[in-house]
């Protein structure tokens, strides 16, 4: 086996391991250093043994923690990092919208509900103004104070049956934010478990 | 012998043969072999612990157009090898006894 051939399968033998680049650069030097010092290529080689032994070694003498350091995908490395603050001007406006559209949703959903409270109101206030002013207008309009009474009696009684479908349409438009809510939510814990 | 006797002896050795003046792999190996059985697998962790440990500095040298590593031993190795033969003083006192018997 020549030099580089050894290099290459120790390297695809413990590229698993940490640091094992600096573990390369080592043996790369002691055949260096062997055949520098009249050793033949073939015999160098041989005299570093078994590529299995070497690896075995590398991984005895590799700390538990400093594996499952370099094994678990958890913590940041230094690329990410560095993509995460180069990335700046790309995923900070894309998360602004984000939560731009997010806070919009939820305003989008408090006016239509203020909406359907405001016009019930409407309906309600008209409906007993009417009411209440139709007895003034008997002497100067009889018929009109007679349409203003039943008018504001029909209001009065709309504002009334739309009390319990603006009820529900606010629960039902409550729930769906609630929906949005937990459906975001789930996204990270998914990210969290996987 | 014992795997965690040898270890730290091996340590010692690698730091008693950088006393005489930096040296690299190889020659540390050939240096300390006719004393202690060393392969080039066991070298190299005892470097590395060596390194964090701060009883060695490393530097590269430029050596036929190629990079070789060279260890310096540091003021804290230097300490160690004395705190070393110190503890091991005490050992050959208890070696005595354990062998003698003629401690009174």
């Amino acid at each position: 086996m020549t030099k580089s051939e050894f290099l290459l399968k120790l390297q695809s033998s413990i590229k698993d391991i940490p640091d094992y680049e600096k573990a390369l650069a080592y043996y790369s030097e002691m055949l260096d250093d062997r055949m520098e010092d009249g050793m033949s290529e073939e015999e160098a080689v041989t005299s570093l043994g078994s590529i299995e032994a070497i690896r075995g070694k590398l991984i005895d003498e590799t700390a538990l923690q400093t594996i499952i350091r370099s094994r678990s995908s958890v913590p940041l490395t230094a690329t990410a990092i560095v993509l995460i603050i180069l990335g700046f001007p790309l995923w900070f406006p894309l998360v602004l919208t984000a939560l731009i559209l997010l806070f919009t949703l939820f305003i989008t959903v408090m006016l239509l509900i203020m909406t359907a409270f405001l016009i019930l109101f409407s309906f309600a206030l008209s409906g007993v103004v009417m009411v209440i002013t139709s007895p003034f207008m008997i002497a100067a309009n009889p018929l009109a104070a007679l349409f203003s009474f039943g008018a504001g009696l029909a209001s009065v009684g709309i504002a009334m049956l739309l009390l319990y479908p603006a009820i529900y349409f606010a629960k039902g438009l409550w729930s769906l934010v609630k929906l949005a809510g937990r459906a975001i939510k789930s996204i990270f814990v998914k990210r969290r478990v996987s | 012998m014992d795997a965690q006797l040898r270890r730290g002896i091996l340590d010692i050795c690698v730091l008693a043969a950088l006393r005489g003046g930096d040296s690299y792999g190889y020659k540390i190996i050939k240096d300390i072999s006719p004393y202690v059985d060393i392969s080039e697998s066991t070298l190299y962790p005892i470097l590395k612990r060596l390194e964090t440990s701060q009883y060695v500095s490393v530097y590269s040298v430029e050596h036929n157009s190629r990079l070789r590593k060279y260890y310096k031993i540091t003021q804290a190795g230097q300490e160690r090898i004395s705190e070393f033969l110190g503890e091991w003083q005490e050992i050959m006192g208890i070696y005595e006894f354990i062998k003698g018997g003629n401690a009174q």
